[in-house]
């Protein structure tokens, strides 16, 4: 059997990705604060498992200035909906005993 | 498989469910809010001009007081709305849905304003006033239901399509029913459709946006 995706099968990142996936449609981003404050994490908690869905290439991340005052900007990439797609259809097989 | 998977997938499962409602919940809570604000808005400007002497069933209160009512219900809400969709912009949210909602923000404002001059126009053509009362609101709360048809369609949000729906047989119950019996009608249907789609929004009905695998 292939084996869950282990950078979204955690809680925290589960759930990131679902808020992600959920908030954005194809081509939107989304601000750190107000993401945050969707999923209320700490700024710290977040920051770290965003990292891991980067790198994965999940999600991607703009830095930009408003003004003086950095934002930054978190997306999901196409690869990200898609892994988030697949790892859903693993746990529905595995309920449905077909894995 | 080992154990500790097996019982995994419900849960994680469970998460995904738990965490698509908070979300849908947070983005939507002012338009929760907006819905029973209107609700309130439409059920006491109309139950105000039902009961307006000369203009309403009942003489309750004198035609200054009875439009004075349903302006300021209409004017509360008005502003409500827009304060709300200035809010949203705020979400945090850039991209593509923007352009989307900024549209959609639009269509409220160019449909509501250039009805009002649609109606006008016909008042200016020989409309009889008896005529006007009944066609403003039914105009307005036809095309309040054709927008909801809309956003409802957008956002795949079901409840919303429902209340546009609604909302138009509203309309179109309320003009059979005639002057003045259709401001009861107006009072009554309407807030009674937006409280339930507030509840239903409340209860986290989410709409249908992830799709099953196949």
């Amino acid at each position: 059997m292939n084996e869950l995706d282990a950078v979204i099968h955690a809680p925290a990142r589960l759930r990131i990705m679902t808020t992600l996936i959920e908030a954005l449609s194809d081509g939107d981003e989304i601000s750190f604060p107000s993401l945050q404050k969707l999923l209320d994490m700490t700024a710290g908690n977040l920051t770290t498992h965003l990292a891991k869905l980067e790198a994965a290439g999940y999600t991607a991340t703009t830095k930009s200035f408003a003004g003086r005052k950095p934002v930054t900007r978190i997306s999901v990439t196409p690869a990200g909906r898609a892994a988030f797609s697949a790892y859903r259809a693993q746990l529905l097989d595995l309920l449905r005993g077909t894995l | 498989m080992n154990t500790t998977q097996s019982s995994d997938p419900q849960q994680m499962l469970d998460l995904i469910d738990e965490t698509r409602r908070t979300t849908v919940g947070r983005l939507t809570r002012r338009y929760t809010l907006l819905l029973v604000v209107w609700a309130v808005a439409w059920a006491l400007g109309f139950l105000a001009l039902w009961v307006t002497e000369d203009v309403g069933a009942h003489s309750l209160l004198s035609p200054v007081a009875g439009w004075i009512v349903f302006a300021a219900a209409m004017l509360l809400a008005f502003t409500w709305s827009a304060v709300a969709g200035i809010a949203a912009a705020g979400d945090g949210i850039r991209g593509r849905s923007q352009l989307q909602g900024a549209l959609y923000g639009f269509s409220w404002t160019i449909v509501m304003l250039c009805a009002f001059l649609l109606m006008w126009a016909l008042q200016n053509n020989g409309l009889s006033a008896e005529l006007a009362a009944l066609l403003y609101p039914a105009v307005y709360v036809f095309l309040v239901g054709a927008l909801y048809l809309s956003g409802g369609a957008l956002w795949r949000g079901v409840p919303m399509y429902v209340l546009g729906v609604v909302l138009i047989i509203t309309a179109v119950a309320a003009t059979f029913a005639g002057v003045p019996t259709h401001y009861l009608v107006y009072a009554v249907v309407g807030p009674l459709a937006m409280l339930l789609v507030a509840g239903l929004m409340l209860a986290g009905k989410i709409p249908a946006s992830i799709p099953e695998p196949a």
